[in-house]
């Protein structure tokens, strides 16, 4: 047994994680051809996914065109529309005589500031005097502010004029996944109920036990069965890491708010607004909005929480149902453990805040695919990889994170319990340290899989007000001509490209009629 | 401003329309459109090349009248400086239009054309208010060309489906000029073309396509053609 090659993957589990690995498995092992390694989805009829990431990251146009899905057809069946950005509402301070205060983090910035940072310029006041950073670097949060689009009708499939990823309904997404899978690249799919997992002498799964299909064998397994985790937790024993002491927010409230008329806007950023307990999600699909309250149940009633999250929604939520889904913030402490490799909520689960949940699960399949083992020996090392860099993937997310609570100035009881030395992890003090008096720079980013780049970093710390002392070191910043360049081109191009790209709507529109050309 | 009505007696039967030597609808414009039938005439003197619509994002084949957005190296106020006339100019300032749920088309003409007046060039209509025998001609050109527009977009979704066209921009070095671009073109890719498996290579023969595709592969040698006309200017 343990000399055979892997010939079979049995993925556990449907919902976005299940069917993007799948999908994945299958497109590089070729499985359309019968002698090539067979990946088989096990997808249980009675349990509805949770569908919670409603939100990617720009990774995601590659992951489609890689699979061969046309951004036209991912567009009209997923409800899907164009995402710039986060936008970041009253997360400084609480909105003053109800005026609100927010920030841009951008998908795009005028150049890559790895190669000319202009953050110490603007920072020392010789660019964007009155102006926040993001519209000292990029025309991309104008763009934002108007509901304009990333690109045009003419722009190829997945080609834009701004960097952009998508808001997009994750069951839609699923069923598109699911159809893909099985007409396209093999998959096979199996509709049964899970009821055991078989675990042989060595400790290694071997087979799962359903209601209606049998038992499944294979050599590999992926763990997507969600917070159940049937696999890595519940038959590996693997335990799981809780870091409530660290995000705060403990459920989530849902309420999805159809459009006013047709003619509405559809916002091309996502706005995440920041409240008394929590913060919300307000995510713009073709059809309607999805919108969310995250807060920590010990700071707020269930309650009051969706008394926020209607006020929020205003007159429109009346007739509106809402939906509560407790959050169980962590990670396994392996996320792979012999032949079987966990992927999205099984694995790990932390607040939406910048939607990594799609993108890990992304990561997540790519690494697999990339590092697929072709043996049980081989595997040895593969688990190893693997534990190493999602550990560092999921602790960067969760630093992430906690610095957008960390950096606020509001001053009610969770944010001042967000505050609290004791639940902020050490490698996120140690960076903000740093940070007071130098720049971010790659030194801060020495690992490949870095999930946030030094730009995200730039956007959120520069828009949350992190108080940084350049002026010490001011004469070091001698490139002053060239970033007033940079700077003037930005402030032209923020003027012409708003008279260039379409309504977000309208552009929107125009794919159902019209479509993408693949050229 | 262009004002689209459709042609009826009664509010038209005074309109009279001028001869159109000139194109002068083509003034200033770079390009024409061409439909898949003329390929091989036009393509004796125009590079044909592919556009994409900037409403739709939808492909059109056109010729390139000029190397300059706005540049028609072929226009002159008297007369046509070209041996072919893309049949598109010759219909102006005709069109039919077909109202969305309707299944008749109407032909129209557009009422701020230049052309249009009450007092020089061919009548619309006779003292009786009949069709003049000269709008009953350009209205059958007009819905002849509508027709074949249609087999030039099925000719157009086949190059599509096959993978045959491939963004091209031209790099253009002009005498006495700065170099520019010109970007938003998309012609036949003849690597692609070579490429083809026998199977679509026999549809394309089938489909009596290999003609028009052979024409505006040639076509692009007409470029050196526009550079000398613009030279020569």
């Amino acid at each position: 047994m343990t000399d055979k090659h892997i010939k079979q993957v049995i993925v556990v589990g449907g919902g976005t994680a299940g069917w993007l690995t799948a999908a994945n498995l299958a497109k590089k092992f070729n499985s359309v051809n019968a002698d090539a390694i067979q990946v088989t989805l096990i997808e249980s009829p009675d349990i509805p996914t949770i569908g919670v990431g409603e939100g990617t990251w720009p990774t995601m146009r590659k992951t489609l065109a890689k699979l061969g899905i046309s951004e036209t057809t991912f567009l009209t069946k997923c409800n899907a529309s164009f995402k710039q950005a986060t936008k970041f509402v009253n997360w400084q301070q609480p909105a003053k005589d109800g005026i609100n205060n927010h920030y841009y983090h951008l998908f795009t910035s005028i150049n890559d500031p790895l190669e000319f940072n202009l953050a110490p310029y603007w920072k020392l006041g010789m660019i964007g005097e009155n102006q926040s950073y993001a519209d000292s670097v990029s025309m991309q949060a104008a763009i934002c502010e108007l509901g304009l689009a990333p690109k045009l009708i003419t722009n190829k499939e997945f080609e834009g004029i701004q960097n952009y990823a998508y808001h997009l309904d994750a069951g839609l997404f699923t069923d598109l996944l699911r159809e893909h899978s099985t007409s396209i690249l093999g998959v096979k799919h199996i509709s049964a109920n899970v009821t055991d997992v078989n675990v042989d002498v060595a400790g290694y799964i071997a087979s799962i036990d359903t209601d209606t299909a049998g038992v499944i064998a294979g050599g590999f397994f992926v763990d997507c069965t969600g917070f159940k985790s049937l696999l890595i937790g519940k038959a590996l024993g693997i335990p799981f890491k809780s870091i409530s002491d660290t995000l705060l927010a403990d459920h989530a409230l849902t309420i999805q708010v159809p459009y006013e008329s047709e003619q509405s806007r559809i916002a091309s950023c996502t706005i995440s607004t920041a409240h008394e307990a929590g913060w919300t999600w307000d995510i713009g699909l073709s059809n309607r909005r999805g919108t969310g309250y995250v807060y920590s149940s010990a700071h707020t009633s269930h309650d009051r929480a969706e008394q926020v999250l209607r006020d929020y929604i205003g007159p429109q939520a009346e007739q509106l149902d809402a939906r509560l889904i407790k959050m169980n913030v962590g990670y396994r402490e392996k996320f792979w453990h012999k032949n079987c490799f966990a992927i999205g909520l099984s694995a790990a689960f932390v607040e939406p805040l910048e939607a990594s949940a799609i993108f890990l699960i992304e990561a997540s399949a790519n690494m697999l695919t990339e590092l697929f083992p072709h043996d049980r020996q081989a595997m040895l090392a593969v688990e190893k990889k693997v534990n190493k860099s999602f550990k560092f993937r999921w602790d960067k997310t969760i630093d992430f994170i906690k610095m957008h609570y960390f950096l606020s100035k509001r001053t009610e009881p969770f944010w001042q319990d967000n505050k609290a030395l004791n639940t902020v992890p050490d490698s996120l003090i140690e960076s903000l340290d740093c940070w007071q008096h130098q720049l971010v720079t790659s030194y801060d980013f020495d690992n490949v899989y870095e999930p946030f780049p030094l730009d995200s970093y730039q956007y959120v710390l520069y828009g949350m007000g992190f108080e940084q002392e350049l002026a010490f070191n001011k004469n070091s910043y001698s490139m002053g001509q060239m970033a007033k360049q940079q700077y003037d081109k930005v402030q032209a191009l923020t003027q012409q490209i708003q008279k260039e790209l379409p309504d977000n709507r309208a552009l929107l529109n125009k794919i159902s009629q019209y479509g993408f050309q693949k050229i | 401003m262009a004002s689209i009505k459709a042609i009826n007696s009664s509010s038209h039967s005074k309109i009279k329309v001028k001869n159109n030597p000139s194109y002068l609808q083509s003034k200033n414009k770079h390009f024409a459109p061409v439909v898949v039938q003329e390929f091989m005439s036009a393509s004796q003197e125009f590079p044909i090349v592919f556009i994409k619509d900037s409403e739709t994002g939808r492909f059109n084949v056109v010729v390139l009248l000029g190397l300059k957005p706005e540049e028609n190296l072929f226009f002159d106020e008297k007369k046509w400086q070209g041996s072919y006339v893309p049949k598109a100019l010759t219909l102006y300032p005709f069109l039919v239009h077909q109202a969305e749920g309707e299944d008749k088309a109407l032909l129209c003409f557009d009422e701020d054309s230049p052309l249009v007046n009450d007092t020089t060039g061919e009548a619309l209509f006779d003292e009786n208010g009949v069709h003049n025998k000269w709008l009953t001609a350009k209205g059958e050109a007009v819905v002849d060309y509508v027709e074949k527009s249609e087999i030039t977009q099925q000719f157009i979704k086949m190059l599509l489906d096959k993978g045959l066209l491939s963004s091209q921009t031209l790099n253009l070095k002009l005498e006495g000029q700065d170099e520019y671009t010109l970007g938003g073109l998309y012609v036949i890719d003849e690597q692609k073309l070579n490429d083809l498996s026998d199977t679509d290579y026999l549809e394309l023969r089938k489909t009596g396509a290999l003609p028009a595709i052979y024409a505006s592969l040639m076509s692009m040698q007409q470029i050196n053609n526009l550079a000398r006309r613009q030279s020569k200017k």
